[in-house]
């Protein structure tokens, strides 16, 4: 579970507030989707919640243990083993194939050997079975998004952090990804945490949070 | 990361060819050019060292001063002024107790081998041609313990001249200025006494001119008696077992003795401070050389650095530290470095083997004409460890620069 108590964040000098005292929880097996106007904060929040930015004021916990608290190599650790990140853009390391991207985070601790048969299969349900070896560039933009959710899940993380994943795809890959991550939401009990102006990607989870002027506006249980 | 490193490196082939190019060009330009410069000194060391003594103990020169007889003629109580004192130069021929010398160097476990020896200006003639040279007068086989003459020797053995009977053994160079063959008999004198005559019975040839044209070897008791002095030695040449301490030990033999003791690298003192400019120059031009290297790879780390922020911004939110980010650039580096460095001793040393068969020039290159170059790992190694260095040096301020990114800077930057 990650709560967030108080979360404030402001950028700059003078400083500009960007978030103003977050309280919220996301539940473990929770599809969140964060929403808002650009600017809003929506992605500063799922930011601050993934442990990537720190809150100016407030505290972020995830399984109950305080993000700030944590020291760097337990930070990193945490990360590696128990979350995935999907950008909006595809952020693949151009130099390896599908397979090797897949993999990489599971070599931090060495443990891509025993993680191929599982990154084979991903992208074989992903549609990717024939372009294992494929280079990122040698890949079509929706190919590579895929590529980049198998990574996310590579290590079987509890928490999916996704900023705008579909934003550079065209509709059917859009549609194609938020169905993936979906699937991993009901399937393997994932919590998804998206940012998304798509307002009918954001139909498709469990909870929509709503902001403005970085303020939380609105929640909506959407099942 | 070393993976990852390697991928970076082989995905642009040209920078990092071109890169490595000039850590090559740098490790190549500082084996070539020290093996040349050290060849030709560990040539003209090792002259000095093998052909001459290591520690060369002669008799001893003295200023007369004021005081100095005062004992030969008064007793030692008595106070004594001269009305005109004394004064001039007081050249002891011969060197004053030789046996004590010989049991001092005979017990010294740092000695090799010893001998000793009558050296003479004398000069030789055959019919019109006379020539003056020095007159080395040994026992052949300590002396060939001493230095390496006896591999010189073009013509006869230096063995011959053992036994004595006015045989000596002459430079190629003099030979050729006498106009004279092996067995052919010359006169020799000490320009006192009537000239003795002498048959040459081998030739030697250096490659040294200044030896080559003007040493003569004979046995030590021909040259005493070409002196009249049997019995008396004026040198005694000593070879240690580890020329390094040639220094040390020739100042405590020095300190205790009255005779002039020298060691071979006090006596071309000199000659050897010219060594000293010949590295500044040396390690200036490489470092040179391996400043272009390294501003090469910088450029391009940085480039690099600039160029993949949005996947340094992925590898950290992969869980990679900011450690693994600073080791994936500067690897780059040193791989860069050791590659550069190692090709750079290989093409080094195959121009150093090339060089090595060149014909420049005559006996002053020694004796073989060809041009010396030294092969001496030390110049390789350090070669490599300038490489790695200039590479680590290169590698670090645009690695930590990558180090120091965090991915939500990069993120927010929108890139």
């Amino acid at each position: 579970m990650i709560q967030l108590n108080e979360v404030s964040k402001s950028f700059g000098n003078p400083p500009t507030q960007v978030l103003h005292g977050i309280s919220n929880e996301i539940r473990d097996g929770e599809f969140v989707a964060l929403t808002g106007r650009s600017g809003s904060g929506k992605s500063t929040l799922l930011y601050i919640a993934s442990s990537l930015d720190a809150a100016t004021t407030g505290t972020v916990k995830i399984d109950g243990e305080e993000i700030s608290r944590m020291n760097e190599d337990e930070l990193h650790e945490f990360r590696n083993r128990n979350m995935g990140f999907i950008f909006q853009f595809h952020y693949l390391l151009p130099e390896l194939s599908a397979l090797e991207n897949v993999l990489f985070p599971a070599r931090k601790y060495r443990v891509h050997p025993q993680k191929k048969d599982e990154a084979e299969s991903l992208l074989e349900d992903f549609g990717l079975g024939g372009k294992l070896g494929r280079l990122p560039g040698q890949l079509s933009g929706g190919e590579q998004q895929r590529v980049a959710i198998a990574r996310a899940l590579i290590m079987s993380p509890k928490y999916i952090f996704a900023d705008e994943p579909t934003g550079n795809l065209d509709s059917i890959n859009g549609e194609t990804v938020m169905r993936i991550l979906q699937q991993i939401n009901s399937k393997k009990g994932t919590t998804i945490v998206m940012v998304t102006h798509d307002p009918d990607f954001a139909q498709l989870a469990s909870r929509r949070v709503h902001l403005a002027d970085g303020k939380v506006v609105s929640h909506e249980d959407v099942l | 990361m070393l993976f990852l490193a390697i991928r970076h490196l082989l995905s642009r082939k040209r920078q990092t060819a071109l890169t490595l190019l000039g850590i090559v060009l740098g490790a190549t330009a500082y084996v070539v050019i020290s093996g040349m410069m050290l060849g030709f000194r560990e040539f003209l060391v090792d002259q000095l060292i093998n052909n001459d003594a290591h520690i060369r103990i002669s008799a001893r020169e003295d200023r007369i001063e004021e005081h100095s007889l005062d004992r030969h003629f008064f007793q030692a109580s008595e106070q004594v002024i001269w009305s005109v004192a004394p004064y001039g130069r007081k050249i002891d021929e011969w060197i004053e107790n030789p046996q004590g010398w010989y049991r001092r160097i005979e017990e010294d476990p740092r000695v090799e081998a010893y001998s000793q020896q009558v050296t003479s200006q004398v000069m030789l003639r055959r019919g019109n041609a006379s020539v003056s040279g020095k007159l080395v007068g040994s026992d052949p086989r300590r002396q060939a313990r001493v230095t390496n003459i006896a591999s010189y020797m073009v013509e006869g053995r230096f063995s011959d001249i053992a036994n004595g009977g006015n045989r000596i053994i002459v430079g190629a160079d003099l030979l050729q200025t006498l106009g004279a063959k092996v067995y052919d008999s010359v006169l020799v004198s000490n320009g006192r006494d009537a000239p003795v005559p002498f048959k040459i019975v081998g030739v030697f040839k250096t490659g040294i001119r200044p030896l080559d044209e003007g040493t003569v070897y004979g046995a030590i008791a021909d040259a005493q008696r070409i002196n009249s002095t049997p019995s008396q030695v004026n040198e005694i040449a000593v070879r240690l077992k580890d020329v390094s301490l040639a220094r040390q030990i020739a100042t405590d033999w020095a300190a205790i003795s009255r005779e002039r003791v020298q060691s071979w690298d006090q006596a071309s003192a000199n000659f050897l401070a010219v060594f000293k400019m010949q590295d500044a120059i040396r390690y200036l031009m490489t470092v040179s050389i391996l400043l272009v290297a390294g501003f090469g790879i910088y450029n391009i780390l940085n480039m690099v650095v600039t160029q993949k922020r949005r996947e340094i911004a992925i590898l950290r939110s992969m869980g990679y530290t900011a450690g693994d980010v600073l080791f994936l650039f500067f690897i780059q580096g040193m791989t860069l470095g050791a590659l550069g460095g190692v090709v750079g001793l290989g093409l080094g040393y195959g121009i150093s083997r090339f060089l090595e068969t060149l014909k420049i020039a005559g006996p002053a290159m020694g004796g073989k004409g060809a041009m010396m170059v030294s092969f001496n790992p030390e110049i390789y190694l350090f070669a490599f460890v300038l490489a790695l260095f200039a590479s680590a040096v290169a590698s670090v301020l645009p690695a930590r620069v990558a180090g120091r990114l965090t991915p939500i800077d990069i993120i927010r930057s929108g890139e």
